[in-house]
């Protein structure tokens, strides 16, 4: 997997909301690689510019300054190959469609015109759904999911798309811990494949499959091993007034012992 | 309801009304489904007083300027209007960060004052804009089935071919533009034919009463229909029944068959949501 090529170039990024009020930039200065096989946990406090930094990788936002390359390309012509995974909660679940039909939007980029997809196709979707184990709800709609479920079939969507790297915003939001846990088993093994970004706010959601942590509060304040020190995590809380962290997840190696978790 | 065929027999009009009912429904049930799923009902109800604003327009020109306009059709201006109306709206909220509901207000408000004021401008016409508002099933022409038949076709046709992508932007509008679909312009062709629908809705039940024949039939059928594809063919049927039966009910009656219409919709879909309440408690 791993040849050489980082998968993803964060350089120098800076980047501020125009309009904004607030006299300094949400993210400033921004460096990191993400590699082949990477699985990086891009965390920070709420405000910190991580959905920012998730938004200018996709093409979506333009930096002030600074540069992204993904899988070599400029975001925009990396997009066809980025598993984008919304947070759970930005899908209509009112519209008439079935998980099948929501994934097959995965598939947009590929198909011709009118109205259905081809067997090809379809047989991509369930394939996907397959290995996200939710094929048995291909015929369900959205509405009647729980939130893990849904989160699973988005995963899905964006393993139609024949993505090269998956990034994944907040996707434990609206999930409880037994459901948190066989999703980070689903990510560890999809990690064999691809390269992923997963970002959180959450600290309690680094997991032992994580290879790389990047901690965001507008810079970037450490990035490295998960066994980067709790004082540097810490320090990217504290500094936004936040000072209990919240954990989930025993295996995580960079988690607090829960005594000194309560205060 | 006897009388209504009894007369069927006699005056054409009644063929040609049950006709046009019949073929307005296909639009609006085809269409109806996105406008509810989307939550644009009242980006429809903008539309609709936008092409008030067109058939003004195209009476005034046609009664000043004969020479010019003399072939000028109210629903030409109609459709000129709804489409221009749909495409303003949508770029606008594409580019500009103004809040839709007061884009939407201003246009249905600037659309019917321009409307009433150019026909003011036209002795005569009253009677015509009227029916534009308040409809006229009664005295549908056989050329005006053709007429409705055509923007059918269009209508349908521009839906087959984007049925995936006008999917794409209902459920995840972000999410398509990730997968190469140029949303501003997949938006604008739905807002386009959605403004087809208007119009063509309006030679039924008039403009005031498009909203609820655009929305009640395709909200009753999303109570009971979990893809866009079987909540398009529910909300056709209905709106068959809905143009046909409440209509041939009060003939003769002295009620007006647009209320009817309309009153009967209403009604099949409160009862709808009525029975889904009490068969989740």
């Amino acid at each position: 997997m791993s040849q050489g090529r980082p998968a993803a170039e964060i350089e120098h990024v800076t980047f501020s909301y125009p309009g904004s009020a607030d006299p300094f930039p949400i993210l400033e200065d921004v460096t990191f690689q993400i590699e082949a096989d990477d699985y990086v946990g891009l965390i920070g406090p709420n405000g910190a510019g991580k959905t920012t930094l998730l938004r200018i990788m996709l093409g979506l936002l333009k930096p002030d300054s600074g540069r992204v390359s993904i899988l070599g390309m400029s975001p925009v012509e990396a997009r066809s190959q980025i598993g984008y995974v919304p947070q759970h909660a930005g899908i209509d679940a009112t519209v008439p469609a079935t998980v099948l039909d929501v994934v097959l939007m995965g598939r947009l980029h590929r198909s011709s015109w009118g109205p259905k997809f081809t067997n090809e196709h379809v047989e991509k979707g369930m394939e996907a759904l397959r290995k996200t184990g939710v094929e048995d709800l291909a015929r369900r709609t959205i509405a009647e999911l729980s939130g893990g479920q849904r989160q699973r079939v988005l995963i899905a969507r964006a393993l139609a798309s024949e993505a090269r790297i998956l990034l994944l915003d907040e996707p434990t939001a609206g999930i409880d811990a037994p459901m948190e846990r066989s999703f980070h088993e689903l990510l560890g093994t999809l990690n064999e494949e691809f390269p992923i970004v997963l970002v959180s706010h959450d600290i309690g959601f680094v997991s032992a499959h994580m290879k790389t942590i990047a901690c965001l509060n507008r810079r970037l304040v450490c990035h490295g091993a998960p066994e980067v020190t709790r004082d540097l995590i810490s320090e990217a809380y504290i500094d936004h007034g936040v000072h209990r962290l919240v954990t989930h997840d025993d295996d995580c190696p960079t988690c607090l012992p829960d005594d000194e978790n309560q205060g | 309801m006897i009388d209504f065929f009894r007369d069927m027999a006699i005056n054409p009009l009644l063929l040609t009304g049950l006709l046009a009912g019949l073929v307005a429904s296909i639009a609006c049930g085809v269409i109806g489904p996105y406008v509810v799923t989307k939550r644009i009902v009242f980006l429809v109800g903008a539309i609709a007083h936008t092409a008030v604003g067109g058939i003004g327009a195209a009476i005034f020109l046609r009664h000043h300027f004969p020479a010019t306009f003399g072939n000028l059709d109210p629903f030409h201006g109609a459709v000129a209007a709804a489409i221009l109306g749909a495409i303003v709206i949508g770029v606008v909220h594409d580019r500009v960060q103004e809040r839709m509901d007061t884009l939407i207000g201003a246009m249905w408000a600037i659309g019917m004052a321009t409307g009433i004021l150019l026909v003011k401008f036209t002795p005569g016409y009253h009677v015509e804009l009227m029916s534009y508002l308040f409809g006229n099933i009664a005295v549908v022409q056989g050329a005006d089935v053709l007429r409705l038949l055509v923007m059918d076709i269009v209508i349908v046709s521009v839906v087959v071919l984007y049925y995936k992508r006008f999917l794409a932007v209902c459920v995840d509008e972000e999410y398509a533009k990730l997968q190469g679909v140029d949303t501003l312009r997949t938006n604008l062709v739905l807002l386009t034919v959605v403004a087809l629908t208007v119009v063509s809705l309006m030679q039924i039940v008039g403009l005031i009463l498009v909203i609820a024949l655009l929305t009640l039939p395709a909200a009753t059928a999303g109570h009971y229909m979990k893809r866009l594809g079987w909540m398009m063919v529910v909300a056709t049927g209905l709106s068959v029944l809905l143009t046909t039966l409440p209509r041939m009910a009060v003939y003769g009656s002295g009620v007006s068959p647009e209320s009817a219409i309309v009153l009967t919709a209403g009604a099949i879909y409160l009862c709808s949501v009525l029975f889904r309440r009490l068969r989740s408690v």
